[in-house]
């Protein structure tokens, strides 16, 4: 019986979540850390999933990767909707400009 | 190496490239469209790790939402209250590199280590079985509470969005 073994998906995993934390610690802009937070979701759901696959009999992994999803979504659109916000009051999506609670 | 294999590598493959990208590129537009090929391969690898809703999930919540949300969020957020969208970033620090590589290593030799000879033993069966029917049971049984849960958490994430984004 041929499968995948898990530690290439463990491996694939690790790729996304070294890119996702280096994307949110070397960049600026607030989008782009988004993006970078997205893919560290992606590599913990993944995680699950490949859990989940080498356990047939129980389907837990995939359950708690659905709840990841949920999360995921939620979390992007209202950081969107700060976003939105920020730019209106600091006239800047530089969160390095984004410090200073007074103004 | 059969065609189940083939298509695993070649979508890690597409996944590996699309990440280099969003990591080099110079233009916060082209990062978020990178980001579609990212969740298209990851949700072809759902697939074949038995996960076939989620796969699902997967295409319609991120590359018909979020991916969507994020495009109106770079339209949205002009850099200095002009109109006009900016997607120039400043070119990356190089010097980054080497801990990013470093990272990696050290968490691919923890995995090969540690998960190498899979003391989870593998019995998992080749047949493809479908995990709709036993994931809606699962959700309506032992996980009902934070389903629940996380449908309130939807309802106030709406309410929320609807009442930060609105122009005061």
């Amino acid at each position: 019986m041929i499968m995948i073994p898990l530690h290439h998906i463990l491996i694939l995993s690790v790729l996304l979540f070294t890119t996702g934390v280096y994307v949110v610690i070397s960049r600026k802009n607030a989008i782009h850390l988004l993006i970078g937070i997205e893919l560290i979701f992606l590599s913990a759901s993944m995680n699950f999933i490949a859990f989940s696959y080498h356990d047939p009999s129980l389907l837990q992994g995939q359950v708690f990767s659905l709840f990841i999803i949920i999360v995921a979504a939620a979390e992007s659109s209202l950081v969107l909707a700060m976003l939105l916000q920020v730019v209106r009051h600091f006239r800047s999506i530089d969160i390095d400009k984004v410090n200073d609670p007074k103004e | 190496m059969n065609a189940y294999q083939i298509s695993f590598y070649v979508f890690s493959f597409i996944i590996l490239l699309c990440c280099i990208f969003i990591i080099t590129t110079k233009n916060l537009l082209y990062a978020v469209f990178a980001l579609l090929p990212v969740f298209l391969s990851a949700s072809g690898i759902f697939i074949l790790l038995n996960a076939d809703f989620l796969a699902i999930a997967q295409i319609v919540i991120y590359v018909g939402g979020v991916v969507v949300l994020m495009i109106f969020g770079v339209m949205l957020t002009p850099p200095d209250g002009k109109k006009g969208f900016k997607v120039q970033l400043p070119s990356i620090h190089w010097r980054g590199i080497p801990t990013y590589i470093m990272m990696n290593g050290v968490l691919i030799y923890a995995v090969y280590t540690h998960f190498r000879q899979s003391a989870i033993d593998s019995h998992a069966s080749n047949k493809s079985m479908i995990t709709l029917k036993n994931l809606g049971a699962m959700l309506m049984t032992h996980y009902v509470l934070a389903f629940e849960i996380a449908g309130l958490l939807l309802l106030v994430v709406f309410i929320g969005v609807a009442y930060i984004g609105h122009k005061k």
